[in-house]
């Protein structure tokens, strides 16, 4: 009779044991949304360092070596891309690639398959100068885009634009 | 029994009832924070959390970036010519001069919207100056701009203190590499060095450049280029194109790791391939602020252009000058006389231009000689001082003298003396005698050419440019004795050379310069010997006048209207 006194009941242990168990699960389940989030927190900070990074890369370089040759020289760029061979009139347009020149592969983890840097230099429109009919862009865009996969295979992307005008600071 | 049974089933029903209270509400808890996942909030607070943040601060990011770009925009627009006017309050830029990029005005800014990306959300940039009130005196127009990006609701602002570049901040620059040029001996550059190594048609560096400097490992005391400063010493050209000598026995040997404290105060290596800087090919800046916005006299003599009887301009000299001889007078010689020589005709002019910032006013004085004595037409006294251009629309054969004092009051300076004179672009200036600061005059027995042995200037010492196409020392003096030691006191720009005349035959002696020294091609002033005697013509003791940094001869040319940075901020706001 005292053995059975202190003992639990059936019903206690099954509770018990599905308490748990659904506690368990429903913790289990929130797990991986917290792991992605800080995943992709952290993946969108370095995407943005990256930016920031490349931006001023492109700043030093100064507006007379916003070009192919110039670019991939000073390691800016991977290759030439489709940027232009010389760009002293900022006419120029064109893109190149600094996956490889900035190492993106470290970057971003192994399911993000594709991760790639792109830059985009165009003249700044609005900086159009027409002397004796030739046309100049003492400005230059330059647009910076990250693009990486997420832990659920989706593209996540961050760009940004500055303006790189050719005069200088001194 | 009874006791007993009734306590077993009151036990198992309150765990039951807990039990199932407790997972309900962790149900709820943990459905909850599912529910709301991607929002502040829930079990998955710390995922969240950090990339909320993580998207704050790439916004925070890309405002700082937009601001960034409104900043350099402004600086090209300033470097465009885009500002006419100097207001003396807050303005947009498209206020003060040029239309702004296409931007519109709004609120006091120009304000414009850059897309961040080619389908990504546009941010905004506001842009506004603060010029100085000083900007319509000073050698060098100062300005403040403040640029505001905005992003996705995240604001940053920078401001930035500009002044304007001066060509004048060089010790030495050259646009061309010097023809087989040694930098060698005792040859010390106390500011800052750019050699453009440009070809001869000025539209590339010349890949056939090539400069020898001759180096010692002596640590500072063998540094050729002592100025600890940016741009200590840059060049368009490329490593390759500067020979390394070793002093010791001549072999190439270029500096690399701790050796460069032997060559550079700065005990970096030289900057290469920097972009050049384009020297000016005219004289317009100088030749409109002597003529202070009236019209351009016809007729041969020397004029100060006038409002009424207020001095508006800086001197004016119509035609050739045979003749410009400069001396300093009165209470500490703080007044400055010129007196400048021409021939009209058969007529000889003699106009004496009398400056005095002390009383604030301006005596000018003409005088003619046909052949019969001078004649002197009454004095034209003017209230007010020029503004130190001294313009010549022809050459200038003839140049010596002293050159006033600032007035002081204590060490503070009150009123300066502070002149550029500036031929036409196609016109030259020879100096025969020395050009020197009253306050540093270490011998004057000889009245043509003034002597000084200093080094630097000092504050209330007057400040001297000269801008034209061809500096000469001459090899006489005006009196005729051989001009062995010359002094000048000035930072020269010429758009061709600067050299000494007959620098292989004419005697040996020193060339002091205190100043700058900036020409299209570096000129010859002496020949040495392989020891370094010199066996003819000028030995050059270079001195950079450091005031040039912060306040250059008047109107002396900029780089091609480029500003300088002073000092660059993130702030928490605009200044209104």
């Amino acid at each position: 009779m005292k053995r059975s006194k202190k003992a639990f009941t059936m019903l206690e242990v099954v509770l018990a044991i599905v308490f748990f168990t659904m506690m368990t699960l429903l913790i289990a389940a929130t797990l991986p949304m917290a792991t992605r989030s800080s995943r992709q927190s952290s993946d969108t900070v370095q995407a943005s360092s990256l930016l920031l990074h490349k931006i001023d890369q492109l700043q030093g370089a100064t507006y007379a070596r916003l070009n192919a040759p110039d670019l991939e020289n000073l390691k800016i760029v991977d290759d030439a891309g489709t940027l232009p061979a010389a760009n002293l009139d900022g006419t120029g347009s064109g893109g190149a690639s600094f996956t490889v020149a900035d190492n993106l592969r470290a970057f971003f983890p192994d399911y993000s398959a594709q991760p790639e840097g792109r830059v985009e230099i165009a003249p700044y429109l609005p900086s159009q100068k027409v002397v004796a009919s030739v046309v100049t862009y003492p400005v230059v865009q330059a647009t910076v885009t990250v693009t990486w996969k997420d832990s659920r295979r989706q593209v996540r992307s961050v760009s940004m634009r500055a303006l790189l005008p050719k005069a200088k600071l001194q | 029994m009874k006791p007993v049974i009734r306590k077993r089933t009151n036990r198992g029903m309150a765990l039951a009832a807990a039990m199932g209270i407790l997972l309900m509400i962790l149900a709820v808890l943990v459905l909850g924070a599912l529910a709301t996942a991607g929002a502040r909030g829930g079990l998955t607070s710390t995922g969240d959390s950090a990339l909320s943040s993580a998207r704050k601060r790439n916004e925070v990011q890309t405002a700082q970036n937009l601001a960034d770009s409104g900043m350099r925009l402004t600086l090209q627009w300033l470097s465009d010519g885009g500002m006419i006017s100097n207001p003396l309050t807050a303005k947009a830029p498209s206020e003060l001069g040029t239309p702004f990029f296409g931007a519109t005005l709004a609120g006091g800014y120009n304000v414009l919207t850059l897309p961040q990306g080619p389908t990504g959300p546009a941010g905004t940039i506001k842009v506004r100056l603060y010029p100085y009130a000083s900007n319509d005196v000073q050698n060098r127009r100062l300005f403040v701009a403040e640029s505001v990006g905005s992003f996705s609701g995240a604001t940053q602002t920078i401001r930035m203190a500009l002044v304007e570049g001066s060509f004048a901040r060089y010790a030495f620059f050259s646009d061309h590499a010097p023809t087989n040029w040694w930098v060698a001996g005792n040859t010390r550059f106390n500011g800052p060095v750019h050699i453009n190594g440009l070809n001869a048609a000025g539209t590339g560096v010349d890949p056939a450049a090539t400069m020898n400097i001759l180096w010692d490992t002596a640590g500072a005391t063998s540094q050729i280029f002592g100025y600890n400063g940016p741009g200590s010493f840059t060049t368009s050209l490329s490593a390759s194109q500067l020979n390394w000598h070793y002093q010791s026995n001549g072999n190439l040997w270029t500096p690399s790791g701790g050796y460069w404290a032997s060559v550079t105060a700065t005990g970096a290596s030289p900057d290469f391939e920097v972009p050049p800087v384009k020297m000016p090919v005219v004289t317009t800046k100088q030749h409109d602020a002597a003529l202070g916005g009236t019209l351009e006299p016809t007729s041969i003599g020397v004029s100060v252009p006038a409002s009424g009887s207020s001095a508006v301009g800086g001197v004016f000299i119509k035609g050739d000058v045979s003749a410009m001889k400069l001396s300093a007078s009165g209470p500490n010689s703080t007044v400055q006389t010129m007196d400048i020589y021409q021939t009209d005709g058969p007529t000889q002019v003699r106009t004496t231009v009398t400056v005095d910032p002390g009383s604030n006013s301006t005596t000018v004085l003409r005088q003619t000689n046909s052949g019969s004595g001078w004649a002197a037409a009454p004095p034209t006294v003017l209230t007010g001082v020029p503004n130190g251009a001294i313009y010549s629309s022809g050459s200038i054969s003839s140049l010596s003298g002293i050159l006033a004092n600032n007035v002081m009051s204590g060490s503070t300076v009150v009123k300066t003396n502070d002149f550029t004179l500036a031929t036409a672009s196609d016109k030259d200036v020879q100096i025969t005698g020395g050009v020197v600061y009253a306050n540093q005059v270490s011998d004057a027995s000889n009245p043509n050419n003034p002597l000084s042995s200093a080094a630097q200037a000092d504050a209330s010492s007057g400040t001297f440019g000269i801008v034209t196409r061809k500096v000469q020392l001459a090899e006489t003096d005006a009196g005729g004795n051989p001009l062995t030691d010359v002094s000048v006191h000035a930072t020269v720009m010429a758009l061709d050379t600067f050299s000494a005349e007959n620098p292989t035959t004419r005697p040996s002696g020193n060339f002091k310069l205190l100043g700058g020294y900036i020409v299209k091609d570096s000129g010859t002033f002496g020949r040495a010997s392989g020891t370094g005697t010199m066996l003819n013509g000028l030995r050059v003791t270079r001195n950079f006048d450091s005031r040039n940094v912060t306040n250059p001869p008047p109107f002396f040319p900029s780089e091609e209207n480029a500003f300088q940075v002073i000092s660059y901020q993130r702030v928490g706001g605009p200044l209104e």
